[in-house]
C-alpha cells in the first residue's frame, strides 16, 4: 500500500520514483470529488495569452495562489476580459502536471464577483469605446433636412417596421425607404446587425436602427463591440431606437441621434409633409405680393412721370430761350456793323495819307515817270539811246515820245 | 435621379422670393423671376403630393442595386 510505502528509508530500492510520485498525486486527487467539479474564489493576476489561444493566469489570495488554465474553447466564450485584480469565482478541477511537477486548476467556467458577466463586459466596452472618442458630441452628425433615401435595420417579423413605415407613409412619402433586415437578439445578432449596416452604407442618407421592447438579455447584442464599431463607421447619420426608452445599450451612445421608440425615430428623420406644403404655399403667397408691389411701384413712377410732364411749361422755356438767342443776333448785327464801318473810316483815312506820299500825288505836283520801250523806268542817262522810243506817264495820261539825245549833268 | 428634388427646387424657390424682395430689379428680369418662381412652386407641389411611400426590402446577404 501506499503508505507503507512512504515510510522513511535510505535504501534507493524502496523509494518511489518523482515520476511515480507524481502519477500517484494525480491519481489520487483526481479520484478525490473535494478536488473535482469544485468552486474557487480568488483574485486573478499575472493573466497570459499566448498564441495557442490557451489563458493563463494566477488565482490567488492573502497567503496562497494557484495556476489556472482556460482552454480555448472556454476562453472563446468569454463575455468579458480577464484582468489582474478582477476578483472571480472559477468553476473546475483541480489537477497535477507530473512534468512540471505543478498543481494546476482546469477552469471549466469564470465569473466576476460582485457583478455579472454581462455587464462587467459591458463596462468594459463602454469605457474602451469612450476611450477611443466613440461617443463623443462632436462626432455625432445632424441628420438631413430632406433626406431621399431612408435606410432601415430592424426585425423583418416585429412591430418596428411596420411602424416607422407607417409614420414616414404619411410625413415624408416621396423619400424612399431600404429595409436591410437582421436578426435583433441571440448569439447570431450583432455579426447579423453589423453586417445589415454595412450592406446599405453609403446607399442612404439616413439610418433608423430599431427594436421593439423586450427584456435586457434580449436587448444585448446591441451592446457589443463590432455593433457599435458598425454604427461608428456608418458613412451616414445612424437613429438608435432599441427597447424601450428606459433602455440605454451602446449602441444608442455611439449612434448619432438617440429615439425613445421606432416611430419617434421615423419622426426625427422625417420632415412634416403637411407643415412644408404650407411653407410652400406661404412663399407662393409672398411672391405674388412682391410682384404686385413691383407692379405697383412701376404704375407710381409712370404716373409720377406723366405728372411731371408738362409740354406747355416746356414751349415756354423754348420759346424764352429762342427769343433770347433772337435778341443776341441782333445785337451781334448791331455791332458788328458798327465795327465795319469803324474800319471802313480808318482804311479810308489811311488811303488817303497813302495817296499824298504815292507817287501819283508827286506827280500831280508836275513831275512825271519816263518808260521805256520793254517797260524799265528811265532813270539814268544810259537808260536810253538816241531814236528810242519812250513813254511819259503824266497826271491825266501818257506821252509818246522818241529819245532826241541825252546830256549827263556835272558833279 | 435625373429629375429635380424637392430640396433643390425649395431651396432655388427661396432664392427667388429673396431677389424678388428687395424691390431692385427691373420690371422685366421682376418680371421673369416670378415666372421662374411659379414653375417650381410647382415642382414642390406636386412633389409634396406625393402619395406612396415606396419601399425595397434587401434579402439577406443582398447587395442594393446601382440607383
Amino acid at each position: 500500500m501506499i503508505a507503507d510505502r512512504l515510510t522513511v528509508s535510505s535504501d534507493p530500492q524502496v523509494a518511489l520514483s518523482v515520476s511515480e510520485l507524481l502519477v500517484a498525486l494525480r491519481s489520487a486527487i483526481s479520484r478525490h470529488p473535494a478536488f473535482s467539479n469544485i468552486l474557487v474564489r480568488g483574485e486573478i493576476a499575472n493573466v497570459s495569452r499566448p498564441p495557442s489561444g490557451v489563458l493563463y493566469f494566477t488565482l490567488a489570495d492573502a497567503s496562497a495562489q494557484i495556476s489556472c488554465v482556460l482552454f480555448r474553447s472556454t476562453a472563446s466564450k468569454l463575455r468579458f476580459e480577464l484582468r489582474d485584480g478582477l476578483e472571480v469565482v472559477v468553476a473546475g478541477d483541480v489537477d497535477v502536471f507530473p512534468a512540471r511537477g505543478q498543481v494546476e486548476f482546469l477552469v471549466r467556467s469564470i465569473s466576476p464577483i460582485g457583478r455579472g458577466a454581462y455587464w462587467l463586459a459591458f463596462e468594459q466596452v463602454r469605457d474602451r469605446l469612450a476611450v477611443e472618442g466613440l461617443f463623443r458630441e462632436s462626432r455625432k452628425r445632424s441628420l438631413p433636412r430632406f433626406p431621399r433615401v431612408i435606410g432601415l435595420v430592424t426585425s423583418e417579423s416585429g412591430a418596428a417596421i411596420h411602424d416607422v413605415l407607417a409614420v414616414l407613409g404619411r410625413r415624408w412619402p416621396l423619400a424612399e425607404v431600404l429595409v436591410s433586415p437582421c436578426l435583433v437578439q441571440g448569439d447570431q445578432a450583432p455579426a447579423s446587425i453589423e453586417a445589415a449596416l454595412d450592406r446599405i452604407a453609403g446607399h442612404v442618407d439616413v439610418a433608423i436602427l430599431a427594436r421593439g421592447g423586450g427584456p435586457i438579455e434580449d436587448l444585448w447584442c446591441f451592446n457589443e463591440e463590432r455593433v457599435a464599431r458598425a454604427i461608428a463607421r456608418f458613412p451616414a447619420p445612424v437613429v438608435s431606437a432599441v427597447g424601450h426608452e428606459t433602455d440605454v445599450t451602446i449602441a444608442d451612445f455611439v449612434a448619432d441621434v438617440r429615439a425613445p421608440t421606432p416611430s419617434a425615430a421615423a419622426e426625427l428623420v422625417s420632415p412634416n409633409r403637411e407643415e412644408l406644403a404650407r411653407h410652400v404655399a406661404g412663399i407662393g403667397t409672398r411672391l405674388e405680393a412682391h410682384m404686385i408691389d413691383h407692379l405697383a411701384t412701376f404704375r407710381e413712377r409712370c404716373d409720377s412721370f406723366s405728372r411731371a410732364f408738362r409740354p406747355d411749361l416746356i414751349a415756354r422755356v423754348v420759346q424764352d430761350r429762342h427769343g433770347r438767342l433772337t435778341d443776341l443776333g441782333e445785337s451781334f448785327l448791331r455791332e458788328g456793323n458798327r465795327l465795319v464801318a469803324l474800319a471802313r473810316d480808318r482804311l479810308e483815312a489811311a488811303a488817303a495819307r497813302l495817296d499824298a506820299m504815292g507817287p501819283m500825288a508827286t506827280i500831280a505836283r508836275g513831275f512825271a515817270v519816263v518808260s521805256r520801250g520793254d517797260g524799265a523806268l528811265v532813270d539814268h542817262v544810259d537808260a536810253v539811246r538816241a531814236g528810242d522810243s519812250i513813254t511819259i506817264l503824266v497826271s491825266d495820261g501818257t506821252v509818246e515820245g522818241v529819245v532826241s539825245g541825252t546830256r549827263r549833268t556835272n558833279g | 435621379m435625373t429629375q429635380t428634388t424637392f430640396e433643390e427646387a425649395l431651396k432655388e424657390l427661396e432664392a427667388k422670393l429673396e431677389a424678388l424682395g428687395t424691390g431692385r430689379l427691373p420690371l422685366a428680369e421682376a418680371l421673369r423671376t416670378y415666372e421662374e418662381g411659379v414653375a417650381l412652386l410647382r415642382v414642390c407641389s406636386e412633389r409634396l403630393a406625393e402619395a406612396e411611400l415606396r419601399v425595397s426590402r434587401l434579402s439577406a446577404g443582398a447587395l442594393p442595386g446601382p440607383e
